[in-house]
């Protein structure tokens, strides 16, 4: 996890003192938009004094969704299951235009606020023997994954972010997070609270989901010169 | 053109690499993910071991025991997987309250226990609480084939006429030994009829068993049926006694019935007749009981737990045998106690421990001033925890005033933890500081049932037991909650069974102690129709 993350910080230095020996600061452009972040925006500089080479963001968002509640038979007990996905955070990515028109590699690095929870709880009163024990009773799960902190990005799309010729431009990128591991937190209440003990099963299983896709959509406004 | 081509087919290979990535052989997030219940959802949670009160005997089957739960609050209890199929195994039934029913001193919980097998006496085992508990009570029970010392039984079995009348006098004798020098008697008087519950006669031949337990030996005050305290008094004009410890004379058990029908009632008074110990003491002279006095004659109501006076036996002395024996008259078939009873204390008697030392169980006995009472360290001591601040509440029924002691003692070993002086039984709050160190390191098991069919897993609570290698007898080992026990009764190096009943199974399996192992996992398979899988 250490060498990966080490990696992509390189990278970022890399880019970064690329861009320091072979252009001056042009442009200011602030952005709006909508990514996997929810409603962000950014604060952008171009580096370019023809074309848009390459662009230095400091973007940030935030976002919340309930997904619609979802019934399954857990251990063929019926439950219900409504989750919550909060996605957000800040972060510093780098836009290069190799080709000298809009299209861009794009390499970053996001402080993650990332929280993806569920509640599960029992839809029907569960028996023990003859006592019946309802729903509260017996407890809900509570689950919440986050993925690491500090999340390496890498993209690609379209458009510059720093417009340089017209006031407004537009942009479009498609990329994924890499998240080095997933935190896993049960807090289970009531009954059913020693399966809290059972969070490095869920760790195990999302294991493999380390890949947090990102698609962004901003419209861009210079501000000067 | 090459770039306007380039660009799109980058950016597809892109998003499929992305796609491919995120979706790709992905798990379930809760496959393996097991419902686990920790089953601790009784504010109560009893556990009733039998034993044979003849040590020379063992009991193997009290599977096949009759269980039945009466009393007022007897539809508040349940097995520990909530069903009422109340059922021994090897010897342990684990029983729980129904969850919100909280026993309170304003609204105690009143249950018994009634346990009946061929050759055994009827037991009633009598429970009363005032607050939750996780308790557990050893209860004697009577072979009347191979009685405890003490303890005589004989059998008989009388004809009755057409109208379901005795045609003759019948007097039925237990018999005397150089072991137990008193008898009790019954003398049912000619044209007697016998009746059941509802009233009706009895015809036929009746089998009767009289068991008679003397006041001398300690195996029979062991196994005084019900123990010596009690909750549910009244006197002979229908007032409540409350709480009391009865001391007594002697015990007679009446067991009258056919195959279907048990007797009830007589249709005249029969008399009742016990030899007295000449060593009885009259607790208002505190003078050996002589011809004249009163030893008061109490019967059982095995539904209600409830003991009421019927009237005051009369002393007599016999100068041909040089005995004393008292008798009373009776149309009602019961036990029958001749007892002196003591009134307890209006409040609670608790003792706070100031403990330093691990946390452990012990076991404690009370222990009077007065030697009228020594017959009562011959009852079962109390099993509990041992912890800085624990609030041990004394048994009700202790009576008013007297001096007491409480004796701890290590339940794995029986060695002595410490003694508190005397104190007033209705002392109140006492305090006593204790120390106690073992050289037993702690070892944890982490228990779980797990269900064959779905995987569920259950966290059991109830008493835990152990036996050691070789030995046929279950100790207990503490109280497990949410399938965790911590003990520190196991010695390293030997090798130990541990086991509990729940829900009419013992489940049990065998662990070797190893020096450097803290902790084990033990898993119990349990039947598929057992009432949480289904």
């Amino acid at each position: 996890m250490i060498k990966s993350v080490t990696g992509w910080i390189f990278l970022l230095l890399f880019s970064f003192s690329h861009s320091a020996e072979c252009q001056v600061h042009k442009t200011t452009s602030v952005g709006v938009g909508t990514n996997f972040l929810g409603l962000g925006g950014h604060l952008a500089w171009g580096f370019s004094n023809e074309k848009p080479s390459s662009v230095i963001r400091i973007a940030g968002g935030i976002n919340t969704f309930k997904l619609p509640e979802q019934s399954f038979n857990f251990n063929q007990v019926p439950v219900s299951a409504v989750a919550e996905i909060k996605s957000g955070g800040i972060g510093l990515f780098y836009d290069i235009h190799p080709f000298h028109n809009s299209f861009k590699l794009v390499t970053g690095m996001l402080y993650s606020m990332h929280d993806f929870s569920a509640n599960i709880n029992l839809k029907d009163t569960y028996n023990i023997g003859e006592i019946p024990m309802s729903p509260e009773e017996i407890g809900a799960i509570s689950a919440s994954i986050k993925p690491s902190k500090f999340l390496p990005y890498i993209g690609l799309g379209f458009g510059n972010c720093a417009p340089t010729k017209k006031r407004i431009s537009a942009s479009f990128e498609l990329g994924t997070f890499y998240s080095t591991g997933n935190n896993v937190k049960l807090n289970c209440s009531g009954l059913i609270e020693p399966m809290n003990e059972q969070e490095s099963i869920i760790e195990n299983n999302i294991s493999s989901y380390r890949w947090i896709p990102n698609l962004n959509f901003s419209l861009n406004f210079r501000l000067f010169p | 053109m090459k770039y306007k081509f380039l660009i799109p087919k980058s950016l597809c290979i892109s998003l499929a690499i992305i796609l491919t990535l995120f979706v790709g052989c992905k798990k379930n997030p809760l496959d393996g993910v097991i419902l686990t219940l920790n089953t601790d959802i009784s504010p109560v949670v009893y556990s009733i071991q039998v034993f044979d009160a003849n040590p020379d005997n063992t009991i193997t089957e009290s599977e096949n025991f009759s269980v039945k739960i009466t009393g007022k609050d007897a539809a508040s209890i349940f097995t520990l997987d909530g069903t009422k199929n109340f059922k021994f195994t090897k010897g342990f039934l684990s029983i729980m309250v129904k969850p919100g029913v909280t026993p309170s001193a304003s609204k105690p919980l009143q249950f018994s226990v009634v346990v009946r097998y061929r050759n055994y006496l009827k037991t009633t085992i009598p429970v009363f609480l005032t607050k939750p508990q996780k308790g557990m009570v050893k209860v004697p029970i009577i072979n009347t084939v191979n009685p405890p010392k003490g303890v005589t039984v004989t059998n008989t079995v009388v004809s009755t006429n057409t109208s379901g009348a005795l045609d003759n006098d019948v007097k039925i004798q237990t018999p005397i030994s150089a072991e137990k020098k008193e008898t009790a008697e019954i003398n049912i008087p000619k044209n007697t009829q016998f009746f059941d519950a509802s009233g009706k006669p009895i015809t036929g031949n009746i089998n009767v068993q009289l068991v008679h337990f003397d006041n001398r030996n300690s195996q029979s005050l062991a196994s005084f049926p019900g123990g010596f305290t009690a909750n549910n008094v009244t006197d002979a004009a229908n007032s409540s006694l409350g709480n009391g410890l009865f001391q007594t004379a002697g015990f007679v058990a009446l067991e009258m019935g056919t195959d279907n029908q048990e007797v009830e009632s007589f249709s005249q008074p029969v008399q009742v007749k016990i030899g007295v110990n000449s060593e009885l003491k009259d607790p208002s002279s505190n003078q050996p009981v002589q011809a004249g006095n009163k030893i008061p004659s109490w019967s059982f109501n095995s539904e209600t737990a409830e003991w009421k006076q019927i009237g005051d036996a009369s002393v007599s002395f016999d100068a041909t045998t040089n005995t004393y024996s008292a008798d009373f008259f009776t149309s009602r078939r019961s036990w029958y106690n001749f007892d002196y009873f003591f009134r307890s204390c209006t409040i609670e008697t608790q003792v706070q421990l100031n403990y330093t030392g691990e946390e452990n169980y012990c076991k404690f006995f009370i222990e009077f001033e007065n030697s009228r009472f020594d017959y009562y360290s011959y009852t079962q001591p109390t099993f509990t925890d041992l912890y800085d601040g624990k609030i041990i509440t004394l048994p009700w029924g202790l009576p008013a005033n007297e001096s007491i002691r409480i004796r701890f003692v290590n339940p794995y070993t029986d060695e002595e933890i410490g003694v508190t002086p005397y104190f007033s039984s209705c002392y109140g709050l006492y305090t006593y500081d204790v120390n106690y160190q073992t050289n037993n390191t702690e070892f944890e098991f982490s228990i779980y049932g797990k269900c064959p069919v779905n995987d569920r897993i259950f966290r059991p609570s109830g008493w835990i037991y152990y036996q050691a290698q070789g030995s046929n007898e279950w100790n207990i080992l503490g109280f497990m909650s949410n399938g965790r026990i911590s003990t520190r009764a196991l010695e390293a190096g030997k090798t130990y069974s541990v086991g509990t009943s729940n829900a009419g199974q013992f489940y049990s399996t065998e662990v070797t102690m190893e020096a450097d192992v803290e902790s084990a996992e033990v898993e119990w398979v349990l039947p598929e129709d057992y009432s949480g899988c289904k």
